[in-house]
């Protein structure tokens, strides 16, 4: 749940801590569209680009700025980290939040995916890529084309020869 | 079918898929089943063009790439030679068959291949001779060793248990003979070949144990029985027309019958080979008997070959998944009916190999299309080394192309 503070930022909560816990430093970070987040540390460094960042004392007292990950998309990478730093143990609830998590549209997801790599979050990769594959694997050719919205460029002859070659696994 | 034009047509918006990079797609296409990834071949030229790129197409699923087998002969120097030859029979060989990235024995035998690893066993210049075992991984050249037992050079049956999916440990098994155990002849059992104990090695406590076969469960296993390893069981073709399986700390956990012709004493023991899951196993009849098993009786001169799936792996139950005849197998290459040799299943599809005749044709037998292919000709060498009861072991090989394997320091031997 997003509360906006006196001076306009967004605190994202973290899950049952306060901030008052000495333990829970706070960072921020900074969207692409210069949209300010306060995430804890523990719940940033999740991300592993980041986490380094912090490692090597990178980051000053301003924050990290992330020019590649628009607002939208950055709140809902933290949503994630937040929710699994909370409770990690609890299985079954985590389960639950992974698969309305990646319950998106497409162009979504991929943006989830692009900002997940690029801010090297590997068990958010894993969840959302693990989604796409799961939803290619029972699809013929022309229902993955249909899903993604592919243009099928290949030439009458290359096409006849991929199919051709890979005949057996039309069903 | 869209034309070769590249020009995105006037208000279609791009595939969301534009967004991923080459790295990204390729490491989703990586997470779906092999027969599903051929369909991701077909998509488009992008996604067709990852499956040859060299950074990508290593995390592809994987599949049959070829096989290792051996020849013999004397008038050649060397005496003994080994091949790699590509599942398709043609081109550049994919793995180089000297596996020279291995330190130097005298000798070198590969006992088995398993999900992409071999099980060398490597002869040592010692008189006399010692061995020690080399588990290695052609596809990244990585090897580690594995120290011998005390029965390691005289063991004639010894497999390879590995599933990267499931752990990146894998298990050596050794199937010891009564004799090689130490058994003093007069006390030797009636059942020839017995085996007495199984030697099971694993790499994550990096020690053998053993476990001995209890009495009465009698059973000999013939040197070229291909291991099946699967969810974590061995299962091997035994004498007698059955399959005998263990868990991987050697435990015999039980006895599997396998459907076989009656009255065929000197028929050499078929193989049991996994495919897509399941456990296969083949067999042949001929014109002459009345064919029990699939209840039919030849009118003809002609003889099948039987393709049988354990698809309810409790009850022991055997279905009859696919029949051949000899002549559509042969057809053309040889007539009637050549001594041949069912060595392979294609692990994600109907496809069987065989290989087969004076020439040691190798052809792929796809069920579900019936369709035959000549592959290749691998020559006449072996004939007198190799026969009836002694197969050659062609050895099938899937590249793992991940590093999971044999973490930790080279040991030198």
């Amino acid at each position: 749940m997003a509360a906006t503070t006196a001076d306009g930022s967004k605190v994202v909560g973290g899950g049952e801590k306060s901030n008052v816990d000495e333990e829970s430093k706070m960072i921020t970070l900074f969207s692409s569209d210069g949209e300010r987040f306060e995430v804890t540390q523990e719940a940033a460094a999740m991300s592993q680009t980041i986490h380094h960042m912090m490692e090597d004392g990178c980051v000053d007292d301003e924050g990290v700025h992330l020019p590649n990950v628009g607002s939208s998309i950055l709140a809902m990478v933290i949503e994630y980290c937040n929710r699994h730093v909370a409770s990690p143990d609890e299985k079954e609830d985590i389960r639950s939040f992974d698969a309305g998590f990646v319950n998106v549209e497409h162009h979504t997801l991929f943006d989830i995916i692009r900002a997940a790599n690029y801010l090297d979050v590997k068990e958010l990769m894993d969840l959302c890529c693990q989604t796409v594959a799961d939803s290619i694997k029972s699809k013929s050719v022309e229902e993955i084309r249909e899903l993604f919205g592919i243009v099928n460029d290949f030439t009458p002859e290359e096409e006849a020869e991929i199919r051709k070659e890979n005949q057996w696994a039309f069903e | 079918m869209a034309p070769g034009s590249k020009k995105k047509k006037k208000g279609v918006k791009g595939s969301p898929v534009d967004k991923l990079t080459d790295d990204i797609l390729a490491d989703i296409i990586s997470r779906v089943p092999y027969k599903s990834s051929r369909c991701c071949k077909c998509v488009s030229t992008r996604w067709r063009d990852l499956f040859s790129h060299p950074d990508h197409r290593k995390k592809m699923p994987q599949s049959i790439a070829g096989f290792f087998y051996e020849d013999c002969n004397e008038d050649r120097f060397p005496e003994k030679a080994r091949y790699f030859i590509n599942v398709t029979g043609k081109g550049y060989r994919l793995i180089d068959p000297s596996l020279s990235f291995l330190p130097k024995c005298e000798r070198l035998d590969i006992m088995d291949c398993c999900n992409g690893l071999l099980l060398c066993r490597c002869w040592k210049d010692t008189y006399p001779e010692t061995v020690d075992y080399v588990v290695c991984n052609p596809a990244t050249m990585k090897w580690v060793v594995v120290p011998a037992t005390e029965w390691s050079s005289k063991v004639d049956v010894t497999r390879l248990g590995f599933d990267s999916a499931v752990s990146a440990h894998f298990h050596v098994f050794e199937f010891i003979r009564e004799e090689v155990w130490g058994i003093d002849e007069s006390e030797l059992s009636n059942y020839g070949g017995r085996i007495e104990a199984v030697a099971t090695y694993s790499s994550k406590a990096g020690v053998w144990t053993h476990k001995m076969v209890k009495k009465y469960n009698d059973f000999a296993i013939p040197a070229h029985s291909k291991g099946a390893f699967l969810n974590g069981i061995m299962h091997l073709a035994a004498y007698d027309d059955m399959v005998v399986t263990f868990d991987v700390k050697g435990k015999l956990l039980r006895f599997i019958g396998t459907p076989s012709p009656p009255y065929c004493y000197e028929c050499p023991v078929n193989d049991v080979f996994l495919s897509q899951g399941q456990l296969h196993f083949t067999c042949s009849t001929d014109s002459e008997s009345y064919d029990i098993i699939s209840q039919e009786s030849s009118e003809s001169d002609s003889s099948n070959l039987l393709v049988w799936v354990l698809e309810d792996y409790s009850s022991g139950k055997w279905t009859l998944k696919h029949t051949v005849s000899h002549l559509q197998l042969f057809r053309d290459i040889y007539p009637g009916y050549p001594d041949y040799n069912v060595i392979s299943f294609h692990p994600e599809r109907n496809m069987i190999f065989i290989v087969c005749g004076y020439n040691n044709t190798l052809i792929s037998y796809e069920m579900d299309c019936k369709k035959r292919c000549a592959l290749r000709q691998l020559g006449q060498d072996g004939h007198e080394y190799y026969c009836d009861t002694k197969k050659n072991p062609f050895i099938p090989y899937v590249p793992l192309f991940t590093e999971s394997l044999v973490d930790g320091p080279r040991k030198p031997i």
